[in-house]
């Protein structure tokens, strides 16, 4: 199955999401600031980034925007797993390079369905 | 001002209050002369025998006209016009200076002091009252303009208070507005992340994932989802009060009216028959088509009936009723519940007001804002939905909403949509 970068702050969250992702037999790893994703990103080449948008330091926003820029990543889809819900929000993400976008809470089976759609598109 | 009252009489010699001339000579049967010859006029009368006394009593006294000698003693006449006219108070008094007959230079002293007139002694009586005469009604056009002016320096000093309080105000509001919108977007976005983690592992814990669940645990599990839920709904609505949640535009579609009405039916019963109420559905007799946002259509008619249900004691009923007058849809909700006082009656549509709350548990209680969200719905839809209660005898909420003319022709807002805020606040 596939390799999942998860960038995200927030302990609970991350567990979350990693269980989820493991249980659908996707393998996970962890990073819970921009700057640690980005090194992983290029380093590990995974096959999906699940980027949370606000964190310490730089956001994600920034991130994707060096992760889109930069020719070694360009190419692995960015979904954005985002509390950031209000007007506006979701074309702000796009617009900024995310190729996905989840707003939480998230329901587990529209979770695992997006991120598969994600995996499937990219791999083609 | 300079003067009292009297600036603004219209003629200076024939009103209620006569001008006050003020006679200055060292001599007092000159001043006395004068007097007479004017004491048919009505004017009142003020006397100085000296410069001095001249200038003292004009800044008091604020006279309407001054008589004044040249020759006097000690300060002679130019040199009292020259002050007088040199002082803010008083530099607006006419003077009529009087001097010997024929004495030029005496005149053009009299003049670069700042006189108004002049005549000769010995004075006659005729001349005498029409200069005055004359002098006085300058005067008093002087004044009137000296008084429309001073009011509109005063109106253009509040007009200019009043621009500066306004812009001021602005400045407030769009920053309390600014503030509204942060302190939203906060909200909303630290709700959500705790939710998530809420909700998520909720889900895995009932798939059974962490253990085999038993059903007093399912149930706890289940009440933990639904109040997550409320929460979720809560923070919606919240934003949609707010106009600010980026919801999907109204999709206004003809909509046959008894089929939606069965599936609230069909929603409700058990909710009304474990409160133990009557529930009755009537539809309207044949089949109506209006023009409405399907899901938003839905969601208005479930906030009325459980409203409905939700307030109206064991034992009591909910009638809803559908027909159609003159092309316009009309559903009524009748219930036997609390009702609501006369004075209420307009605040239940307003956001956070909910009447009554103790008349529900806990579990019940909303934050107020469906009914809110539902008049903002149905007036978005070109509808409008408004109540008639009685306190202590029921509510009746009627809904209104345009009936589907041409049937096949259904499919489009029309443009008066774009008037509604709310439908600019969803479409955008």
């Amino acid at each position: 199955m596939a390799k999942v970068l998860i960038i995200e702050d927030n302990p609970a969250n991350m567990t979350l999401a990693t269980f989820l992702l493991q249980s659908a037999g996707h393998s996970v790893l962890p990073a819970t600031d921009a700057e640690t994703g980005l090194t992983l990103a290029r380093a590990e080449q995974p096959d999906l980034v699940l980027m949370d948008i606000q964190l310490p330091g730089m956001d994600g926003l920034e991130a994707t925007g060096l992760l889109k820029a930069d020719p070694s990543t360009r190419d692995i889809p960015v979904v954005a797993l985002t509390a950031l819900a209000m007007k506006g929000d979701e074309a702000r993400i796009r617009a900024a390079g995310c190729d996905g976008y989840i707003a939480k809470p998230l329901a587990y089976k529209d979770f695992l369905a997006t991120i598969s759609s994600h995996l499937v598109k990219a791999a083609l | 001002m300079t003067s009292t009252d009297l600036v603004v009489k219209p003629a200076p010699d024939i009103t209620a209050s006569p001008a006050r001339i003020l006679i200055v000579d060292d001599e007092y049967k000159n001043r006395k002369l004068l007097e007479v010859m004017l004491a048919p006029e009505g004017f009142i009368f003020l006397t100085a025998a000296s410069g001095a006394e001249a200038l003292a009593s004009a800044a008091v006294e604020s006279p309407d006209l001054i008589l004044l000698d040249v020759m006097m003693p000690d300060m002679d006449g130019y040199e009292v016009a020259f002050k007088l006219k040199g002082t803010i108070g008083t530099k607006n008094i006419p003077i009529i200076m009087l001097t010997a007959l024929d004495d030029r230079h005496a005149r053009m002293l009299g003049l670069s002091a700042g006189a108004e007139d002049f005549l000769s002694k010995p004075v006659d009586r005729a001349e005498l009252c029409v200069r005055v005469r004359n002098l006085l009604r300058l005067k008093t056009y002087g004044d009137k303009l000296a008084a429309a002016l001073q009011a509109l320096e005063v109106s253009n000093e509040q007009l200019a208070a009043a621009l500066a309080e306004a812009s001021e105000a602005r400045r407030m509001a769009e920053h309390a507005n600014n503030a509204k919108t942060q302190f939203l977007r906060a909200m909303s976005h630290e709700l959500r992340t705790p939710l998530n983690a809420i909700s998520g592992y909720t889900e895995i814990l009932e798939m059974g994932i962490r253990g085999v669940v038993n059903p007093e645990q399912t149930k706890d599990l289940g009440r933990i989802k639904r109040a997550a839920a409320y929460l979720l709904r809560l923070i919606n609505d919240i934003l949609t009060i707010a106009r600010m949640e980026g919801a999907r535009p109204l999709s206004l579609v003809a909509i046959p009216v008894n089929q939606m009405l069965a599936e609230v039916d069909g929603l409700c019963a058990l909710q009304a028959k474990a409160r133990g109420l009557t529930l009755t559905v009537t539809p309207c007799r044949g089949e109506v088509l209006v023009i409405a946002d399907a899901e938003r259509f839905q969601q208005i008619l479930l906030n009325l009936l459980t409203n409905a249900i939700k307030f109206t004691p064991t034992g009591g009923s909910v009638e809803v009723t559908a027909y159609s007058v003159a092309g316009i849809f009309q559903l009524r909700v009748k219930d036997t519940g609390v009702g609501v006082r006369l004075l209420d009656i307009d605040r239940v549509f307003e956001p956070f007001v909910q009447i009554d709350r103790h008349l529900t548990s806990d579990t019940q209680q909303g934050v107020g804002l469906g009914l809110s969200i539902s008049r903002e719905l149905a007036r978005a839809m070109h509808g409008d939905l408004t109540l008639q209660s009685v306190e202590g005898v029921g509510s009746t909420f009627t809904l209104t909403l345009p009936i589907a003319s041409d049937i096949s022709a259904t499919s489009e807002t029309s443009p008066a949509a774009d008037e509604s805020p709310l439908r600019a606040a969803l479409a955008s």
